[in-house]
């Protein structure tokens, strides 16, 4: 574990001299985003600007090795202040400062400066935002930030209206999961906005997990899982529309998955002691005004999703054996014999049982988990297949109840959850009546 | 006549008799030794088999994940390999043990053999596990990679991954034991080379496909971009 002090580079350390000190810090982490980030950059800016103008704030741009002149563009995008309604005099002035971080190359990394910033700073509040953002707005930073220094949360999680096929990961595994186990409705758990708290800031940066999966896409499910976890207050805020700049069809979104995923079993493990006490869940506090938005519509490759669940039940049975009960096995087997995209379908309590099952080797498998956490993208791909299927003919409030009725199986299967974490033989949960196939078979 | 030859054959069962007495104490010890080498073997691999399990050791690799890498079928269990390696250590002593009580001088140079030869092999016999270990977790690497890659025929890629370590590692393990050298670094050297060609000829197919100029008819128009797989994330 690098010590705190030494993570921050040199130009980092100087900018901490020069400025002293600020109230509010932005942070937005970024690789090769010149094309969206300095929209982002005027939005927090005027956001700060228009909402804050009493404190003294800095946005970092905390940069991965960019080639694209994202750096550049952070510390060129200007707000004229004409432009805005500016009612509060004087203005302090809002700082922008672009460094690469050290590290590992990842999110993770690129917060953990961010968070360092702005301990040294002595920052009151912080919040981050992503850089491929196209619908953010200066009332983002107000949403994210007023909770923290005005109602005194730690720890701010977005709401946002998204396409039905947007956000499948947050969709079919994290929100569910945790809000089965620690009993909170935060509906974006990997949202990539957040507001934090000084508090919590520190709670994070003393934590010695950095180096892990935290360093890359799990920064966000760790973050969310912290605060509520160990008991800081938590809200949502409701940011309007998340639009966003398509994924780099560069990266490796299976190492995504495998991140985000292996993330959460593994703060399942620490965090065993709280989860087991929970039983159903709660809403979260929700802040700002709701309304409706147009969304721009996400394109899916059926086909490809299907075929990849085929492959992944001809090939890789070995291995989900490792996590499976036999029955479940079967159950998936079975499917991938016959992949017709009419009438494809995995159950709620099917998926579940699969999630729960690779939950429970994660725990008692240590030296299977980089195979089991790679072999789950083909049962993703299913599932999300069969999502897609179930809920093209429905509007966002009727897909909306559908992941609710994820939610509340993922709820009923906590028993089986503790008997495959405590090594007993796990009972299945009465299964969700053939009601809703009919339901689901009416609605096509 | 019949005295003669009488005198004959009664010296010459004397003189056999003579080393044959001589060497009889030496093969019934020698035989004990080993029978009862045996028995001590057998007893032992009983004890090692009972003491592993009872010390769950087979239930910690199964539920660790651990015997799925060691053994190809995912069955695997120390306390059997354990056993018949105490079992086989308990006999291979006892017939050393037991030639040895021959004294001769053909048994004198296999002792000495053995012992010099003993440590290699064992070392050549760990480099080879190893090696086989390896495989399979590279191997299954492989798979879950190429599932996921929708590379085509996946556990094909996988086996082959898994038979080029394995191949490295005799041939590391033959090296080392300075057995068929040449033989083994020749395959070895063949093997990679023929990797490295295929690899060379696909990279060289993909790169064709996707930079070479537009030079007929049919290639003039502009392809409509594929939306990327993973846009829905």
């Amino acid at each position: 574990m690098q010590p705190a002090a030494d993570y921050l580079p040199e130009e980092g350390r100087r900018a901490i001299r020069e400025l002293g000190k600020a109230d509010i810090v932005v942070g937005i982490p970024s690789y090769n985003n010149a094309r969206t980030i300095g929209h982002v950059v005027m939005a927090a800016q005027a956001g700060l600007a228009k909402y804050f103008p009493q404190f003294s704030s800095v946005i970092i741009n905390s940069d991965g090795g960019s080639k694209d002149g994202t750096r550049e563009q952070v510390l060129s995008a200007r707000v004229e202040e004409a432009h805005l309604l500016l009612l509060s005099t004087p203005i302090l002035p809002v700082h922008r400062l672009a460094f690469p971080y050290h590290g590992i190359p990842g999110k993770g990394s690129a917060f953990r400066m961010v968070f360092q910033m702005a301990k040294e700073l002595g920052a009151k509040a912080c919040a981050v935002v992503d850089s491929d953002l196209r619908s953010i707005t200066p009332e983002w930073i107000d949403l994210l930030l007023r909770p923290v220094l005005f109602a005194g949360y730690d720890f701010v999680a977005p709401y946002y209206h998204r396409h039905k096929y947007d956000g499948t990961i947050t969709n079919s595994i994290v929100y569910p999961l945790t809000r089965a186990l620690y009993g909170l409705r935060v509906r974006q758990p990997i949202g990539g906005d957040f507001g934090i708290s000084a508090r919590l800031l520190n709670r994070y940066l003393a934590r010695t997990d950095w180096e892990t999966d935290v360093a890359r896409y799990g920064i966000d499910i760790w973050m969310t899982t912290i605060a509520v976890a160990e008991g800081f207050r938590v809200c949502q805020s409701f940011l309007g529309a998340k639009l966003h700049d398509a994924k780099d069809p560069g990266a490796d979104l299976t190492a995504m998955l495998h991140q985000v995923v292996g993330s959460v079993f593994a703060l399942m493990i620490e965090y065993e002691g709280v989860w087991r006490k929970k039983q159903g869940s709660e809403p979260a506090d929700l802040y700002g005004f709701r309304f409706d938005v147009g969304l721009d519509p996400v394109p899916v490759n059926l086909g490809r999703m299907l075929d990849l669940f085929r492959r992944g039940c001809q090939d890789l049975r070995e291995i989900w054996a490792l996590a499976l009960e036999p029955a479940t096995l079967a159950e998936v087997i079975r499917l991938g014999r016959d992949v017709d995209p009419r009438k494809f379908h995995i159950s709620n309590d099917l998926w579940v049982q699969i999630i729960l099952e690779f939950a429970g080797a994660h725990k008692h498998k240590p030296f299977a988990r980089a195979h089991l956490l790679r072999s789950l993208t083909p049962l993703y791909m299913g599932r999300v297949a069969s999502f897609v299927i179930e809920t093209e003919p429905l509007l966002s409030d009727q897909v909306e109840e559908r992941i609710e009725r994820l939610c509340i199986a993922f709820e009923r299967h906590k028993p089986y959850l503790e008997a495959l974490w405590t090594g007993h033989k796990p009972v299945r949960p009465a299964r969700e009546t053939a009601a809703l196939g009919a339901e689901m078979e009416a609605s096509r | 006549m019949i005295e003669s030859l009488e005198k004959i054959m009664a010296g010459a069962f004397a003189r056999l008799a003579e080393p044959a007495a001589a060497f009889l104490p030496r093969l019934i010890a020698a035989a004990l030794i080993l029978v009862l080498g045996v028995l001590v073997a057998v007893l032992a691999r009983r004890i090692a088999a009972g003491t592993i399990k009872a010390a769950g050791v087979d239930r910690f690799l199964a539920q660790s994940g651990l015997a799925s890498l060691l053994g190809l079928s995912g069955r695997f269990r120390t306390s059997r390999v354990v056993a018949v390696a105490v079992y086989w250590v308990i006999v291979g002593a006892a017939i050393l043990m037991s030639l040895s009580a021959l004294n001769t001088a053909l048994t004198s140079r296999l002792i000495e053999g053995a012992v010099v030869l003993l440590p290699k092999l064992v070392t050549a016999g760990v480099i080879v596990l190893a090696g086989l270990w390896t495989a399979q977790y590279v191997g299954r690497s492989t798979l879950v990679w190429a599932c996921n890659e929708g590379i085509p025929r996946p556990r094909v890629v996988a086996s082959a991954v898994r038979a080029a370590v394995i191949v490295a590692a005799v041939a590391a393990a033959a090296d080392y034991l300075d057995f068929a050298r040449a033989v083994f670094l020749s395959g070895f050297i063949i093997l990679f080379a023929g990797a490295a060609a295929g690899l060379a000829v696909g990279v060289a197919t993909l790169a064709k496909r996707h930079f070479a100029p537009p030079t007929g008819r049919a290639e003039t128009t502009e392809p409509e971009p594929e939306k990327s797989f993973w846009d829905h994330l």
